[in-house]
């Protein structure tokens, strides 16, 4: 039986949609969709604003589209991994 | 509860080196904030900015008691610019802690055992005999230490590491300063120790912070 779902900030649901992107190359929606743990139309919204922050890019093939990873949304995963131990080290969660 | 006039160049250099070392904690979360948008990190970033203001003014507080030579001994009416400085510590560093508290409160896994722990401390304040021979202000700090002090041992028995160590270690210094304060009219010294552990606290936690910088 699964146990209660964690609470995830959007933060955290940033950090994990980019580090599918960035483990696995360009990939596409339904493989992101697997690895962050979302329904569709949340993932969706969330590329949609990690894309106009300039995080991920997205690479049209016909019909479907592949995201990538760009500079800053490496830096991104960085420096969450970073504040995650910072605030981890005060005893709290981000 | 004053220091002893010899200390008091001492204790505002003290003051101050902490207050810079809050500021440095501050500033590392503001930039994480601008980052992730936290609101963690932003609790941080403020606890952390209002603490080193307070300690900053009561630096200046204690660098003027000196030079102007104002006589603890003597009991005026008038509340005189140390005290206001005094006053003005307190209330932002009061602040600054329930903004922790807070933090903690609000997304903390252990944030019902925090809340326990303040309630045990805010009755054992009201009752006890300590009101008698130390001041007020000085107590509702050592309260709200006590609270982020048990979230932290609650925390380090979850989940250990170096850094939450560190951290816990430097609440823990600085708890122990705000009671060794809290008795300093006892003793001149019991002062001089409270100030000198209150800065190891800081210090440890600078020292937590350029291991996390550095990445190890």
């Amino acid at each position: 039986m699964k146990g209660p779902q964690k609470y995830r900030s959007k933060g955290r649901i940033f950090a994990d949609i980019l580090r599918a992107v960035a483990e696995d190359g360009p990939v596409k929606v339904t493989h992101v969709l697997y690895k962050a743990n979302l329904s569709h139309d949340r993932l969706t919204k969330y590329l949609q604003q990690l894309e106009e922050s300039g995080l991920i890019s997205k690479e049209q093939d016909g019909d479907r589209a592949a995201y990538l990873i760009t500079d800053k949304g490496t830096r991104f995963i960085a420096e969450f991994r970073k504040m995650e131990e910072f605030a981890d080290a005060f005893g709290l969660d981000i | 509860m004053f220091p002893p006039r010899w200390f008091l160049p001492y204790d505002a250099l003290f003051q101050l080196i902490t207050a810079l070392v809050a500021l440095a904690v501050a500033i590392y979360a503001l930039r994480g904030y601008q980052w992730i948008k936290e609101r963690t990190l932003y609790a941080l970033f403020m606890a952390f900015t209002l603490l080193s203001a307070a300690l900053f003014i009561n630096s200046i507080t204690l660098a003027y008691t000196y030079f102007v030579g104002i006589s603890y001994a003597s009991k005026t009416q008038e509340m005189s610019g140390a005290d206001v400085g005094f006053w003005i510590y307190y209330v932002i560093s009061i602040v600054a802690l329930l903004i922790l508290v807070y933090a903690y409160a609000s997304r903390l896994r252990e944030a019902s055992v925090a809340m326990a722990g303040m309630m045990l401390v805010g009755k054992k304040a009201v009752g006890g005999s300590l009101l008698g021979v130390a001041p007020y202000m000085e107590m509702v700090l050592v309260a709200l230490l006590v609270v982020i002090m048990i979230a932290q041992v609650v925390h380090l028995s979850v989940k250990r590491s170096w850094y939450s160590l560190g951290v816990s270690a430097s609440f823990f210094l600085v708890l122990s300063s705000h009671i060794l304060i809290m008795f300093s009219p006892v003793e001149d010294i019991v002062h001089v120790a409270g100030r000198t552990l209150e800065l190891v606290g800081f210090l440890t936690l600078l020292a937590v912070l350029c291991y996390m910088r550095r990445g190890r």
